[in-house]
């Protein structure tokens, strides 16, 4: 689904990737891992073209989507869940999630994917008039998920999205996400809460200063010294 | 008594006006944040278009609106994709001077084409008046009113019940975040100044029979669309309704009362400073 090979981006003359190569298939649901500052919110930036990468190339489902505008990657079917949500606090939760559905390909789908949204959370469809900002943390992520999943997404990339959740919250949110691999639908995710990650992801990648130094299965990265010690306290 | 309605009814009439072109610039500023100077200036360029209507064409102002606001929202197009789109990541005060000296370019074009004569423009209205009861309204002021409430209510209708409303509203609060929920920032800023710019396209011949006509005009609305933008709550589009017909009311009863006549021109400028003191927040708090 998603392929990206060789990727160099940062902000200005400072380059923070360097040589990114990673994929996500059809049915996968796949983490990427790291501390604090190493590139990991460049690399979904860049990904959803909020930043423009120096080199290297993204294939979203065979279309080359390698330096296109944040729009136009949503309409090709890539759509990211930014950190923090960044909801937009003033409006309803209603009108967020038909905010969410300005995709041209999602538009006539509207009723069917809003239905979708009130299934698997159903206390949005009993807030959809309440102002996205009054809600509680775990349910704004349910609304920033569910706008994008407005845009009827092929693939689903979210920053963080624990950030800021007590961890019953986090585990909800990531049942969901579990929920929605299932459908298919092929799911990146960046995420500092390591264990977390790897017991709901198939796959992992870990960035170091802004260069993936491992790669594998979450199984198989749950056993790496390196990953218990770094990132598992163990 | 027969004055003060008089005054009141002429500030009520300038006031929407100001309202109303205020609302242009706050909304232009609220999803590019650009300050646009040059904005009284654009609403100049209206009105010496409806007088061109009137003096070369015959063409009634009013009825030339149909002509001027299509052609004010596509130089609005053309004006945002030559210079606003290439300065919309610059520094606030590259975006100051831009738009002044856009403002100085229009003024220098006015003059050279119409001269610095002061101008009146005749409507099919100049003159007629309107009686409701013991009182008596000139009717240019009475459509300036009613016309400019209308396209007020439709502007807010159009912001909060239709779809681009809903993305403007977006783009307004995060545009960041609108851009990965599909929605061409670029595009509805476009959209916008260019609505900005209709807009005025619609204000400039309704006021034209009303205002005397000026090259140096502008920077004098300009400065009055930024008292009441400020006194509104900068993106609060009722307050900045309010606000203006404050402003337009407090003018036309200075001009009336305040003596010696020469510093009636103050009284904007007071309340402004007033507000400023004791309620800074604008006319309504924010919601």
């Amino acid at each position: 689904m998603l392929e990206i090979k060789g990727l160099d981006s940062g902000y200005g003359d400072v380059g923070i990737l360097h040589n990114i190569s990673l994929s996500v298939s059809d049915t996968e649901m796949v983490a990427v891992l790291g501390s604090n500052g190493v590139g990991k919110s460049t690399l979904m930036k860049t990904i959803s073209g909020l930043l423009r990468c120096t080199a290297g190339s993204v294939t979203l489902a065979g279309k080359d989507i390698t330096g296109l505008p944040p729009e136009q990657i949503v309409e090709a079917g890539l759509v990211q869940v930014p950190e923090g949500r960044h909801l937009f606090n003033g409006m309803s939760v209603l009108e967020n999630l038909l905010i969410g559905n300005t995709a041209k390909h999602a538009r006539p789908r509207q009723k069917e994917l809003m239905e979708h949204i009130f299934e698997l959370f159903p206390v949005l469809a009993e807030r959809q008039a309440q102002a996205a900002g009054t809600l509680s943390g775990g349910e704004q992520q349910m609304v920033a998920i569910g706008r994008a999943l407005m845009a009827a997404p092929k693939l689903l990339m979210l920053d963080e999205p624990s950030l800021g959740l007590a961890p019953a919250l986090t585990h909800q949110v990531f049942a969901a996400l579990r929920e929605l691999n299932k459908q298919p639908l092929a799911i990146l995710v960046v995420e500092q809460n390591v264990s977390l990650a790897l017991a709901t992801c198939d796959r992992g990648y870990v960035i170091e200063d802004g260069e993936i130094t491992l790669s594998d299965d979450a199984a198989a990265l749950r056993q790496d010294d390196r990953v218990r010690k770094a990132y598992l306290g163990m | 008594m027969e004055t003060l309605i008089q005054g009141l009814a002429q500030g009520l009439a300038i006031g929407g006006i100001y309202g109303l072109i205020t609302m242009a610039l706050t909304i232009v500023y609220s999803v590019t944040r650009l300050l646009n100077f040059a904005h009284g200036d654009l609403m100049v360029v209206a009105m010496y278009l409806a007088f061109a209507g009137v003096n070369w064409l015959g063409i009634d102002p009013y009825l030339s609106i149909l002509i001027i606001a299509p052609l004010m929202f596509g130089f609005g197009a053309l004006l945002f994709h030559l210079i606003f789109a290439r300065v919309l990541r610059a520094h606030v005060l590259l975006v100051v001077q831009v738009t002044l000296g856009l403002g100085f370019v229009i003024q220098s074009v006015l003059l050279m084409v119409f001269s610095a004569n002061y101008r009146t423009v005749q409507s099919v209205l100049t003159g007629k008046r309107i009686f409701i009861g013991d009182i008596v309204l000139q009717a240019p002021y009475v459509v300036a009113f009613v016309v400019s409430v209308l396209t007020a209510v439709l502007f807010f209708w159009l912001l909060h019940r239709s779809t681009f409303g809903r993305q403007v509203r977006a783009v307004a609060e995060d545009a960041e975040a609108a851009s990965l929920s599909g929605i061409n920032v670029r595009w509805v800023q476009m959209i916008v100044f260019a609505g900005a710019l209709g807009t005025l396209g619609v204000v400039g011949p309704l006021v034209s029979p009303v205002f005397i006509v000026e090259p140096t005009l502008g920077l004098h609305l300009s400065l009055v669309a930024f008292i009441v933008l400020i006194l509104g709550g900068v993106t609060n589009f009722i307050g900045t309704f309010v606000a203006g017909i404050i402003i337009g009311v407090a003018e036309a009863l200075g001009g009336l009362y305040v003596n010696p006549p020469e510093f009636a021109g103050i009284t904007p400028y007071a309340i402004f400073i007033l507000f400023l003191l004791f309620r800074p927040s604008g006319v309504l708090e924010r919601s």
